[in-house]
């Protein structure tokens, strides 16, 4: 068996790890973001505090109202939990495109989250479903929604010495759960997004009862487009509306330039995968 | 009949490189090892007024700063012009270029020193577009050679008239961007101090001989002081064929001016940014023809981009050049090519070698030439391919081993192409477009009259007393399985078993130059080499055994293990065994001289290799006209080449060439901007992955080449060199635009869609 030794300092419960950090530094959890810059911003593996084992955070709770995830349970482990199929399907579809089996079996959610990068795929989906961020430092927890909770490129509302505990989705009911991710990267995988989306859907007859509709690295945090998501609400899936809602769409992304694609295209392809994103919308048996 | 050529033995350095068990250069120490680490310049341009070591020096971990005034012998890199430093001294002509090198105790504390060195720079003006290079009054960039560092010219028949009276003529302009060769290691070196003030220098590479040579320039110290050990080679693709002579000469003058090894490795970032990658090309080009699809015409111009050195340029230029019209024959050939000097990181081989450019170029034509002809591009090939009898573009009369039709033709059935290409039914299942694209190309293959003074081979081969075999050669194993197919071919000359043949480990002091391992070429020069050395050492065994069993040694027949003579038979042991016994010398030396190739450098004519292999590329897509996105179905990949030793070796050179040509055509977008390369890593330079890679089926054709082993012409680079434009001319047939830009990304296939529209 092969192991990666990381001289990190571990943690085995919340309390302790809130210690350590307050001495030592900076959360190490999947490692798949932080070891790969730990180069560039001069961290060395002693200054990590590893929370990927603590019992505590490794759980994934359900109660009639909500589900958390908590602060270290794996891409692949949220991937497998059967409320996270039934429920939160476009979450599952994120999973099933993030990176690669190696990565999505350390890599979490609350990660992804605490990097915020507007190309991060986990985040778009946890976008469109609404999900509220749990946190506790020394001084106690807080719950702020994901929105305000992330403030621009790599920059959160993350307080020093502060954990995110869990990801709390709400759980919709009366309809069936409907979802879908796209992503568009250089390659098939192992891509960083050059523009994705997400979508939640909570179907009732034949009709949107609710609809979430999240796009990734297009601007500098991921955007919810609402006016889109409201032009749908009560409506029938069809090809039309479909048409019309990726129009919108495109309408309403400012998008950006940068290494990995051009505004033009990001614009353009934006509106075709929010249709294509529509249309596609699935459960999972 | 062989017994051994044509089959597929297990690669015999396969094991130890899938547990781990190999070493490779990063993998060693020795006693006393320092560390060392380049301080490089971050100006395209800048003049050098003062270097101040101090704050490093500081440092108690520190060595040694070491500058250019330090070097002990020549300041100079040899490789063909001479004109690069092994440090820069008054002025810095890319970014990354060598400035200081830093030694210390251990390699983090090397790291961190190399940003202590204060170098005073006053920035200059930089040139990093190669037409602008080619400006008049454009500021000179390489001291030495000015702005053209290399020019060859082509000029046969009479192009204008020709143009002028053909019935359709087809131009274009093809652009091709950088390629890095993403070995999965990274360029490493240790230079070891030796007893007499010798240096020993082990390292990853493809061309210790090379190294060798630039020890000596750097140290001023006799070759025979000098050795230089192959490790254990992840990758090269050409990246370590010239680029490892510059952190081997660093290493080596830091271990003799220190006294200690000194280890030198870079890190993924340092490598993509300061070593050699393939030349970004500009390529114009146009075909004239008659109305019956007689290619009567090409005139063409090539302009590479080759950064503030030489390099290896003038070659990577000469071998695109001569090939730049394609596998056809064709009366009226012009071409005119230059190798420009820019601020940038100095360009180098590469597998394709300045074919790829061009390939790209003229196949994506010969489909518009096609187009316009109204005719099928498969069917214009044919018409126009080369074959016996038939010159190339350089004059070259075909006299043997022309399998081009017939790989045409294997290729187009294998890819169903009538079928496929007449399809009506377009739009596919997922809603994407399908197309399906031919492409062809020849290449000359070994070094050619580009190289002819370097292209010859030696070998060694000695038998030992249990009947095992050992042979040595100095071209090396980089994972294209060179041990185990010269292996296959020693064995099989000499009569013995394969799995007793070792081949000795890479030191020059050790093995004979066999030259270098490039240009598709060690499989054929080696191989003669080591058949040379087997059939004098065979008759030395059947001297004796024909003595022994009292017949006549014309009588005795031999199969791998063992030799009979009639109905006695007596195993390849025992004989050796009786050898031993009689007390002669079971050991010989061999050596092959590639035959003679004539050029004439005045008008570009002559026979510019001894032997080509013949390719052609079918390949099927799926093209998302949406996002742009395409999707490679399968790849039919054909290659004439001659005699294929290892079968299962040949497959894979086919397939991994094709997913490397894969990534060349949509992938590998390596940004720079005014020199700077951005994102020099592997999230921000997209390579394919497992997933990414279709069916690739191989189509082997074997026209043997009476100057090979066994009938054997090159492989290794043939499988890269025609991908782009099959791809290329499979998304025209899917959607009907014409990308000609390299990569083909997403965001180019939808920019080419809207400006039709
Ligand atoms: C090869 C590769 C491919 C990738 N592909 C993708 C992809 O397809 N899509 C994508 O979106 N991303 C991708 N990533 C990026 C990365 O995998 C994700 O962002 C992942 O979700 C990060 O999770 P982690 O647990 O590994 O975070 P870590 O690297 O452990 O931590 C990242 C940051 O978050 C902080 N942090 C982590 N957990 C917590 C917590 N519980 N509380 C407070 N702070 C915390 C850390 O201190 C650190 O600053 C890829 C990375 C690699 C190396």
């Amino acid at each position: 068996m092969f192991q990666i030794h990381i001289p990190a300092v571990k943690a085995f419960s919340v309390k302790e790890a809130l210690k350590l950090i307050e001495e030592n530094g900076k959360v190490l959890n999947g490692g798949t973001d932080i070891l790969v810059i730990a180069k560039e911003i001069g961290i060395s593996a002693e200054k990590l505090v590893d929370i990927s084992g603590i019992e505590e955070l490794k759980q994934i709770e359900v109660s009639a109202k909500k589900i958390v995830i908590g602060g270290a349970v794996t891409i692949d482990e949220a991937k497998n939990n059967p409320i996270i199929r039934s429920e939160f399907p476009a979450l599952v579809f994120a999973a099933e495109q993030f990176a690669s089996p190696q990565i999505r079996n350390r890599a979490t959610w609350a990660g992804n989250i605490a990097n915020a990068s507007p190309a991060g795929d986990g985040m778009t989906a946890l976008y469109a479903y609404d999900a509220v961020i749990q946190l506790r430092s020394k001084n106690g927890r807080r719950e702020i929604p994901l929105t305000e909770f992330v403030k621009g490129v790599r920059k959160t509302e993350l307080c020093e010495g502060e954990i995110i505990t869990g990801i709390i989705l709400p759980r919709g009911h009366g309809g069936e759960h409907f979802g879908s991710f796209i992503k568009v990267g250089q390659r098939k995988t192992l891509a960083i997004s050059k523009v994705m989306v997400a979508v939640s859907a909570l179907i009732k007859a034949g009709k949107i009862k609710k609809i979430g509709i999240a796009l990734g690295a297009v601007a500098p945090v991921i955007l919810r487009l609402t006016e889109v998501e409201q032009f749908l609400t009560g409506k029938k899936i069809d090809r039309d509306e479909a048409v019309r809602a990726g129009e919108l769409a495109r309408q309403a992304v400012k998008a950006i330039d940068d290494i990995r694609s051009t505004a033009d295209y990001r614009k353009k392809v934006a509106g075709v995968i929010v249709e294509r994103a529509i249309l596609g919308l699935k459960s999972i048996e | 009949m062989t017994k051994i050529i044509g089959t597929s033995p297990l690669r015999e350095d396969a094991r130890v490189k899938i547990d781990g068990a190999a070493k490779y250069v990063d993998d060693l120490s020795f006693p006393g090892m320092a560390y060392a680490m380049l301080v490089r310049s971050p100006f395209p341009h800048a003049k050098i007024s003062e270097i101040d070591a101090s704050h490093a020096l500081e440092l108690p971990e520190v060595v040694a700063v070491i500058t250019a005034k330090d070097i002990p012998g020549k300041n100079k890199i040899p490789i063909v012009f001479d004109d690069q430093p092994c440090l820069a001294e008054d002025e810095a002509r890319y970014i990354g270029e060598p400035v200081a090198i830093v030694v210390a105790n251990d390699r983090r504390t090397a790291q961190i020193a190399a940003t202590l060195v204060s170098v005073k720079y006053s920035e200059l003006p930089a040139i990093t577009d190669p037409l602008l290079s080619l400006a008049e009054g454009a500021e000179k960039v390489n001291p030495v050679l000015g702005n053209i560092l290399s020019r060859h010219k082509v000029n046969k028949g009479d192009v204008d008239s020709a143009m002028s009276i053909a019935d359709v003529v087809v131009e274009g302009e093809y652009k091709t961007g950088y390629q890095e060769h993403a070995y999965i290691e990274t360029q490493g070196v240790i230079a070891v101090p030796e007893n007499e003030g010798g240096i020993a220098l082990y390292g990853s590479m493809q061309c210790p001989f090379y190294i060798h040579k630039a020890l000596g320039y750097v140290l001023g110290i006799p070759l025979s002081k000098l050795r230089v050990i192959q490790t254990v080679t992840g990758g090269a693709f050409g990246g370590k064929e010239d680029f490892p002579s510059l952190p081997a000469t660093h290493a080596a003058i830091a271990a003799y001016l220190t006294s200690r090894p000194v280890k030198l490795v870079m890190t993924r970032e340092e490598d993509i940014l300061c070593s050699t990658k393939r030349h970004p090309g500009i390529v114009r080009i146009k075909y004239g023809a008659r109305r019956d699809g007689t290619i009567i015409a090409c005139d063409a111009e090539y302009i590479l981009n080759a950064g503030a050195w030489s390099t290896l340029s003038p070659i990577v230029l000469w071998r695109g050049t001569v090939h730049s019209g394609g596998p056809y024959r064709i009366e009226n050939f012009r071409v005119d090519a230059k190798a420009v000097a820019t601020n940038s990181v100095p360009n180098g081989a590469f597998r394709g070698f300045g074919q790829p450019q061009v390939c790209f170029a003229n196949e994506s034509l010969i489909d518009e030439l096609a187009v316009k002809l109204g005719m099928d591009p498969v069917e214009l090939r044919l018409r126009n391919a080369l074959d016996i009898g038939l010159e190339t573009l350089t004059n070259h009369v075909i006299k043997e081993s022309c399998g081009l039709k017939k790989v045409i033709s294997l290729v187009r059935d294998e890819v169903k192409w009538l079928e496929n290409r007449s399809r009506k039914e377009r739009v596919l299942s997922n809603g994407k477009y399908y197309g399906v694209g031919f492409s062809a190309a020849f290449y000359g293959t070994g070094l050619g009259a580009g190289g002819k003074k370097i292209d010859r081979s030696g070998a060694f081969l000695q038998v030992a007393f249990d009947g095992s075999v050992q042979i040595a050669v100095g071209t090396t194993e980089m994972g294209q399985g060179h041990n185990t197919v010269l292996s296959m071919i020693a064995a099989e000359e000499l009569g013995a078993d394969v799995k007793k043949v070792s081949m000795l480990p890479i030191d020059t002091s050790r093995v004979p130059d066999s030259g270098p391992t490039v240009a598709s070429r060690a499989t054929m020069m080696s191989g003669q080499a080591i058949r040379d050395a087997a059939k004098q050492v065979r008759k030395i065994i059947h001297d004796v055994v024909a003595k022994r069993l009292g017949v006549a040694v014309e009588t005795l027949e031999f199969e791998p293990g063992v030799i009979f003579s009639g109905a006695k038979k007596i195993t390849f042991e025992e004989a050796v065994t009786w050898c031993f016994d009689e007390r002669v010398h079971l050991a010989a030396q061999g050596w092959f001289k590639a035959p003679n190739t004539e050029w004439n450098s005045e008008n570009g004519l002559g026979d510019a290799y001894y032997a080509y292999t013949y390719t052609a590329i079918g390949a099927e897509v799926a093209v998302d006209k949406e996002t742009g996105e395409v999707e490679v179905l399968r790849i039919v990949s054909g290659h004439d080449i001659g005699k294929a030793i290892n079968r299962r070796e040949v497959e894979g050179q086919i397939q991994g060439g094709a997913v490397q040509g894969m990534g060349y055509a949509l992938y590998e977008d390596l940004v720079s901007t005014n020199g700077k390369i951005i994102r020099p890593n592997f999230s921000g330079y997209i390579i394919p992955t497992a997933a990414d890679i279709p069916e690739i089926k191989p189509v082997i054709v074997e026209e043997p080449y009476e100057g090979g082993p066994f009938g054997a012409k090159g492989l290794g680079e043939p499988p890269l060199i025609a991908i782009a434009p099959a791809i290329a001319n499979a998304i025209f047939d899917a959607i009907g635009v014409r990308i000609k830009k390299l990569p083909m990304t997403p965001e180019r296939i939808l920019e080419t869609l809207e400006a039709v529209r």
